[in-house]
């Protein structure tokens, strides 16, 4: 037979695979039999005709999905998913409904508005994977579901049998934050979470307490107030004066029911708006009269300096403090405690022979005394006033401070328990009735702080209440056993990323660690086992306003699975389902109920508690169910309290707000645990021994392209924000950096090669790298992303035993 | 032109496109890479094809597979590393093998392509077999497709058809699809691939698809009008 044949017109068909040479080309294409296995179906009908039922309707029709964002911003926004044939061709936000000041649209900002970038991200994990190279290395091989549920449920029983529970820890993680089902935060039960209540039925983990956006604000404030609390943005527009004091919102909390757009809605009613922040931030730029650049890590020597301006003029509210708090002066100290400990005296300098006077401030904080005069006086005479607290100052050294500091000036200005007029803390935002899944009581009481957990890993034995573990005097074991479920903190977002990896790298410290995510994260690098997530669009949860933190209307949103999860993706509720039959649990974990069983529970459970909530199926397809605002309570922070103390006291020692707190004075470290608030020397700072090489002080804000890590891989967010680190044009000038320059950004524990964004927008002695960006080593072990935590330390706070990731000094040059 | 030859021609091609569905599909697999370093199949391709890349394509291939020809175990790992860090992940996929990655201007999965390829399919009475769970424009399954186009435009001329619907099929799915993000994407594993094997398969596959594309229309315009 010919292999060459000519054409009629003449032109030559060599056919470059000869009919001798079939055989051997089957054996390599495997032929129709290794295609038989796989990827496309039907078709073996003659003539090609299309397959009838893949013709119909479901090819060009729209549908509109209800469901929304969910990470750690604080922030809970309506996002609408428009599908055709199984695919989300785009979305759109809560965009339909009435837009009043009562019940605004929960509109997402730029990041929600980007899922599709994250959902369809072709470095999504697709497979279950072992670690096959050192830990830490980065090499995996794929292996099956089976093989991945076998092994995790071997190692979860040896390690158990050999060092017991208390060596589980599930680290801190906030990538899917505050659902009812899937929530990935260990902290609080109240969220829901099926490794919690798998962990929990297993003889439980190592507890953690606090957090790294507000560890020393949530130990702080209980102790001051009682419980956590705060005014609802929505009562913002009652203030004449609001104080953003390193708070950021415009950024933060620009979504549709949050704090950004209450605090426009308080300007346009006429509020002076003054930012204090060492950034000209949007917040600055979009919404502040004036802006009053601060030197980080010195907050408490201005809020000294302008209490010392309150009492020299007079313009302090004597019986306000009287009335609602402890400490303020002599007459006013808590029993059995020295009266010359007071706040006032601390003022005025009578212990330490030195008056906090706007003078003394000055060259502290960089601010002129007469502009700290002036504020006193504005705080003073404009009412009502809400000062709204910041976190980024509290992750410094001496955190605690800061926190209780603001809340005096409040107090001495008389504000606080009415509209826009504020206790000096965060906002708050109200509560909404809602069920949850049950996670379960954790049968270890041990307790570390969540900043401890590396140091539990090396010398948990030998960590007790000094080093801040509580409910038991001594940690039973190190930890051995690790699951990082949506979350980076196992590494990227913790403190000193070269001393994290030297403990997370050896497996004889931690035998076992299993990461379950979307993508291969910094912190994904370190698993043994690594599992493909769902994405929050490929399950079925529900989300409150009230998990936001920073809502000023109260809703609730149903969060539908939009689509199937692609590869082989699993979620959360599936992977422990299949380790609990493994662990002969799963009678008692699943109780015979799947995901949609538990979440008719949980809105059963809200309609009960609200009889007007909707009913599963109604809930389910209008997706986001608004509370009437009648139901949202009066937005007022401790009220009652404010109303009527007497009846109605705090939960503190006094009833009172401790401005002296005598928990804090009996630790008897009043240099770094002062009983009343006080400015102190951080310990690593401009005028530190460290300064002499390292003269720049390094923060890290929380930018607009990301939720802390999530996001860092989203091009558009990458386009609008991009990673640089900010620098005054002094600082740059003084150093031959021009705008856009690649720099080198270093201290004795790390090194970060970046772009130089040379702008007025950071005051001069500080270098701003944006928190979040995913740590990317090049071969030398420089970070090439800008990852703060290549050069942040571990050392904790004294008190809170939290992160200090925003103390830092360094030293910039050009790469 | 003969009936045998175009059966040939179509045939030879199928098994072409059946090689690449499989190996961009799967990676390399243990027998796969036992029979291309015992045979020399691609050195053939080489000498019989004139285009250079394939010619290069092939050559990198066959040289490799013959020096690593004694420890095929390690090679098979070291590609299958190479495979990984290109295709499958985890981590940063050096060369996404989805259409809608390359073409979309958002370079994401499930794109307009994606479902413009499913469209395609459809049009031919076919469906992924993962539909919504792997997009339908893996350049694995495009080739798959084009080796089932290929498959049925044999059998078409075999029972007395002339295949013209497969063949323009054929024509439009290389046009519309394979070369416009083809080049691209073997360009990536030029770039990145740590092995001749999956450097000369980049140049194969580019070369193979341009080569085939001349044919094709060669074929298309010689047959009888009407």
């Amino acid at each position: 037979m010919s292999t060459q044949g000519k054409s009629k017109g003449g032109t030559v068909l060599n056919p470059l695979i000869s009919r001798r040479s079939f055989l051997k080309w089957s054996a390599i294409a495997g032929g129709s039999l290794a295609l038989a296995g796989c990827s496309l179906n039907g078709g073996a009908d003659e003539g090609g005709k299309p397959v009838a039922n893949l013709t119909g309707a479901s090819a060009g029709k729209e549908l509109v999905i209800p469901t929304s964002c969910i990470h750690n911003c604080g922030g809970r926004c309506f996002l609408k998913a428009h599908v055709r044939d199984g695919i989300i061709t785009h979305l759109s936000t809560d965009d339909d409904r009435t837009d009043s000041f009562e019940v605004p649209q929960v509109r997402a900002c730029q990041r929600g508005r980007s899922q599709l970038k994250r959902l369809y991200h072709p470095d999504r994990l697709k497979y279950p994977m072992k670690r096959v190279g050192e830990r830490g290395e980065g090499k995996f091989e794929r292996i099956s579901w089976d093989e991945a549920l076998d092994t995790i449920a071997l190692k979860m029983k040896e390690i158990k049998a050999r060092y017991g529970n208390e060596a589980f820890y599930y680290v801190y993680a906030t990538g899917t934050l505050g659902t009812t089902l899937y929530n990935c935060y260990a902290e609080f039960p109240n969220y829901g979470g099926p490794l919690q209540r798998l962990l929990n039925l297993f003889g439980g983990y190592l507890n953690y307490y606090g957090n790294y956006s507000a560890a020393q604000y949530y130990y702080v404030v209980p102790m001051m107030f009682g419980s956590m609390g705060g005014n609802s943005p929505k009562d913002l527009r009652h203030a004449r004066l609001i104080v953003l004091w390193g708070h950021n919102p415009v950024e933060t909390k620009l979504a549709g029911a949050g704090g950004a757009w209450y605090l426009q809605q308080a300007k346009k009613a006429g509020a002076k708006i003054i930012v204090i922040d060492p950034r000209y931030s949007d917040t600055v730029g979009s919404l502040a009269d004036e802006w009053i650049p601060i030197r980080p890590g010195t907050d408490m020597a201005l809020v000294s300096a302008i209490a010392y301006v309150l009492i020299e003029e007079g313009l302090y509210d004597q019986e306000f403090l009287n009335r609602y708090t402890v400490g303020f002066d002599e007459e006013h100290m808590p029993p059995g405690y020295p009266p010359q400990e007071c706040y006032k005296n601390y003022i005025l300098g009578k212990q330490d022979g030195q008056p906090k006077t706007p003078e003394w401030a000055e060259p502290i904080t960089r601010i002129p005394a007469n502009r700290i005069r002036q504020l006193a006086r504005e705080m003073a005479r404009i009412k009502p006033m809400t000062i709204l607290q910041g976190w980024g100052m509290q992750r410094r050294a001496y955190g605690e401070q800061i926190v209780r500091g603001i809340p005096v000036l409040a107090a001495m200005t008389g504000n606080g328990g009415k509209p826009g007029s504020g206790p000096g803390l965060d906002m708050a935002s109200p509560p909404v009735p809602m069920g949850v899944y049950p996670t379960g009581n954790n049968p270890v009481k041990a307790t570390i702080s969540f900043f401890t957990f590396t140091d539990a890993i090396i010398r948990g034995t030998e960590m007790g209440p000094q080093d801040g573990v509580v409910g038991v005097e001594r940690l039973s074991s190190n930890i051995k056993f690790i699951w990082n479920y949506a979350g980076n903190a196992l590494f990227n977002q913790h403190a000193n990323i070269k001393r994290t990896h030297e403990i997370l790298r050896d497996t004889s410290k931690v035998e076992f660690i299993v990461v379950h995510d979307l993508f291969m994260t910094p912190s994904a690098r370190y698993a043994d086992i690594l599992l493909p997530d769902t994405h929050h669009f490929e399950r079925n949860d529900i989300t409150t306003s009230a998990t936001a933190h920073i809502a000023g209307s109260s809703y609730a949103i149903f969060m539908n699975k939009v689509i199937d999860p692609p590869y082989e993706c699993r979620n959360m509720l599936d992977i422990c389902t299949e380790l609990a039959r493994r662990l002969g649990l799963e009678k008692e974990f699943t109780e015979g109920k799947n995901e949609e069983d538990w979440l008719r529970e949980i809105v059963n459970t809200a309609k009960q508690k609200l009889p007007d909530f909707p009913d599963y199926e109604t809930f389910k397809k209008m997706g986001i169910f608004k509370l009437s605002p009648d139901k949202e309570g009066s937005g007022i922070g401790f009220e009652d309290f404010y109303r009527d103390p007497e009846n109605h006291p705090l939960g503190t020692p006094s009833g009172k707000i401790q401005i002296f707190d005598p928990r804090m004075y009996d630790k008897g470290n009043p240099k770094e645990i002062p009983a009343v608030p006080k400015y102190i020397e951080e310990w690593e700072s401009p005028w530190s021994q460290e300064a002499q090489k390292y003269p720049l002080q390094a923060i890290g804000h929380h930018y607009k392209h990301r939720v802390h890590s999530t996001f860092d891989n989203v091009s558009w967010l990458e386009e609008a924000a991009p990673q640089v680190a900010f620098l005054n044009p002094v600082d740059a000038g003084a150093r031959g950096i021009k705008d856009g320059d690649m720099v080198r950004i270093f201290n004795d524990r790390g090194e970060i090669i970046m772009p130089c964004r040379v702008t007025p927008r950071i005051m001069p002695g500080v270098i701003d790298i944006p928190e979040g960006g995913w740590f990317t080593p090049d071969a030398g072990g420089t970070d090439r992303r800008g990852c703060i935590n290549t050069i942040t330390s571990h050392r904790v706070n004294p008190l809170a035993f939290g992160n200090a990731q925003n103390t830092n000094q360094v030293q910039v040059e050009k790469a | 032109m003969e009936k045998e030859l175009l059966i040939e021609w179509h045939q030879g091609r199928e098994l072409v496109y059946s090689f690449l569905a499989r190996i961009y599909q799967e990676g390399p697999a243990r027998d796969l890479l036992a029979a291309l370093a015992g045979e020399d199949i691609l050195a053939e391709l080489a000498t019989r094809s004139q285009n250079e890349d394939l010619i290069t394509g092939c050559r990198l291939m066959q040289a490799e597979l013959e020096a690593r020809r004694r420890d095929l175990e390690a090679y098979r790992q070291e590609l299958q590393g190479d495979y990984n860090r290109l295709f499958v992940g985890p981590g940063h996929l050096e060369a996404p093998p989805w259409e809608s990655v390359y073409r979309s201007k958002e370079h994401l999965l499930f794109g307009e392509e994606t479902l413009a390829v499913r469209e395609f399919y459809r049009s031919f009475g076919l469906e992924s077999k993962k539909k919504n769970q792997e997009p339908d424009d893996h350049l694995g399954l495009e080739m798959e497709f084009m080796a089932w186009l290929c498959r049925e435009a044999a059998a078409s001329i075999q029972s007395g058809g002339d295949a013209g619907h497969f063949l323009a099929g054929q024509e439009r799915f290389l046009k519309e699809h394979l070369e416009q993000w083809v080049p691209a994407l073997t360009a990536d594993i030029q770039r990145a691939a740590r092995t001749d094997f999956f450097r000369g398969l980049a140049l194969f596959t580019r070369g193979w698809l341009a080569s085939d594309t001349v044919e094709v229309e060669m074929v298309l315009e010689e047959r009888p009008k009407g």
